[in-house]
C-alpha cells in the first residue's frame, strides 16, 4: 500500500488545482471510501511532496477562507508517469495471479 | 478545532523540528479543512455536535498527524536537522561577519571624509574614547550579543540549550583573543596625521588573566541573558509571531 496516497494524489492534481479538503473528499470518491486514512495526514504528504518538488503550491482566499492550492510540477508528471507504469505492471501481475488461481 | 487543541498541536509540531512557518501553515490549512468538514456536515442537516464529531473524526488524530510529520525530516528547519553545526558554527561566523564589516564600514567612512576629517582637531581623551568605545563595541558588545541571540535562537527553536552555550564559551574566547584599536588621529603626536584612522585586529595571548576575565564576563553576560529569557517566555511561544 505504500506510495498509493501519493500516486493518488499525483494523478488527481494532473488534471487541475486543488486544495487539501478537495484533494480529500476526491480520493474519498476515487477509492469509494476504500482508503480511510485520516484526512490530516494528507497534509504532511502533500509538505513532503511539495519539498521534494513534485508539486507547487499557491494561496488564495476564497469565500473568507485562505486556501492553499496544489498543482503538479514538471517533476511531478515524471514521477506520475513512473508510477502509472509501475502500477500498470503490478496490477496485470495480480490480475494474472488471480486468473490462473481462479482457473486452477 | 478549539484554541487549546491548536496550541497542543503547534507546540508538538515545534516539538518534533518542524520550522516555524510550516508549523503555521500546516495549522492554517488544517483549521480551513476541519472547518470544510463541520460546514459540509451542517449542510448535511447534522447537529453542530454532530458536525463536530464527524469533523474530528475524519481529520484523524492529533497524534497519527505528529507522528507523520515526525517521520518527514525534510520538512525540518534547518536549525534542527543540523543543530551543532547552526548553533555552534553559525554565532562564531556571524561573530566574525559582523566585526569585519564593521571594521570595512569604518575603513570606508574615514576614507569618505578623509578631508573633513584632516581638519578636525580631537583631544587625545577624545581620540582614547573613540578607541576604548570601539573595544568594547567589537569585544565586548558584539560577541555578546551574537551569543545572546543563537542562545535564545536555540530556546525558542526548542533546541538543546548544550550547543549555544559551547557557542557562547567559543565566542567568548574568541573575543578575549582579540585585540582591536581603532585610533581616529586627533594630534601630530599620535601614530599619524589628524583624520587618519588606524584600526587593527589581532590575538594577543600574553595578557592571559585579562582575557580569562574577559571570557568570564561575556560568556557570563550572555548566559545571564539566555536565563532570562528562559525563565520569562514559554518554549516555543514567542515563534508564532
Amino acid at each position: 500500500m505504500a506510495g498509493i496516497p501519493e500516486f493518488l494524489v499525483l494523478r488527481l492534481l494532473a488534471d487541475r488545482e486543488m486544495y487539501g479538503y478537495e484533494i480529500a473528499r476526491a480520493i474519498k470518491i476515487a477509492t469509494q471510501e476504500a482508503l480511510s486514512l485520516g484526512e490530516g495526514v494528507l497534509y504532511p504528504a502533500l509538505h513532503a511532496m511539495e519539498a521534494r518538488g513534485l508539486l507547487r503550491s499557491r494561496s488564495a482566499q476564497v469565500e473568507g477562507r485562505v486556501r492553499v492550492y496544489y498543482g503538479l510540477t514538471a517533476r511531478g508528471r515524471t514521477r506520475l508517469a513512473r508510477l502509472t507504469k509501475d502500477w500498470r505492471r503490478l496490477s496485470l501481475g495480480v490480475e494474472s495471479l488471480l486468473g490462473s488461481a481462479d482457473h486452477g | 478545532m478549539d484554541e487549546r487543541r491548536m496550541a497542543s498541536l503547534r507546540e508538538a509540531l515545534l516539538r518534533i523540528g518542524l520550522a516555524p512557518s510550516r508549523v503555521r501553515r500546516a495549522l492554517r490549512e488544517i483549521q480551513t479543512h476541519d472547518r470544510d468538514l463541520f460546514d459540509a456536515a451542517i449542510a448535511r442537516g447534522a447537529s453542530d455536535s454532530q458536525a463536530r464529531l464527524e469533523a474530528d473524526e475524519r481529520l484523524g488524530s492529533d497524534e497519527l498527524l505528529i507522528a507523520r510529520y515526525a517521520a518527514l525530516p525534510e520538512l525540518r528547519a534547518w536549525s534542527r536537522r543540523w543543530p551543532a553545526l547552526w548553533f555552534t558554527l553559525m554565532p562564531l561566523l556571524c561573530y566574525l561577519v559582523l566585526g569585519t564589516a564593521t571594521m570595512l564600514i569604518l575603513v570606508f567612512a574615514t576614507e569618505g571624509l578623509s578631508d573633513r576629517l584632516h581638519h578636525v582637531e580631537l583631544a587625545r581623551s577624545t581620540t582614547r574614547g573613540i578607541d576604548l568605545s570601539a573595544q568594547v563595541l567589537f569585544l565586548g558588545v558584539y560577541p555578546w550579543l551574537v551569543a545572546t541571540a543563537f542562545g535564545v535562537l536555540a530556546y525558542r527553536r526548542q533546541v538543546s540549550l548544550k550547543w549555544p552555550v559551547v557557542a557562547i564559551c567559543v565566542v567568548s574566547v574568541l573575543a578575549s583573543l582579540i585585540n582591536v584599536s581603532v585610533v581616529l588621529t586627533g594630534t601630530r603626536s599620535l601614530a599619524g596625521e589628524p583624520g587618519e584612522l588606524v584600526a587593527g585586529i589581532g590575538f594577543s595571548p600574553e595578557s592571559l588573566p585579562l582575557q580569562l576575565l574577559r571570557t568570564v564576563v561575556v560568556a557570563g553576560l550572555a548566559l545571564g541573558a539566555v536565563w532570562l529569557v528562559t525563565r520569562r517566555a514559554p518554549r516555543g511561544e514567542t515563534v508564532q509571531r
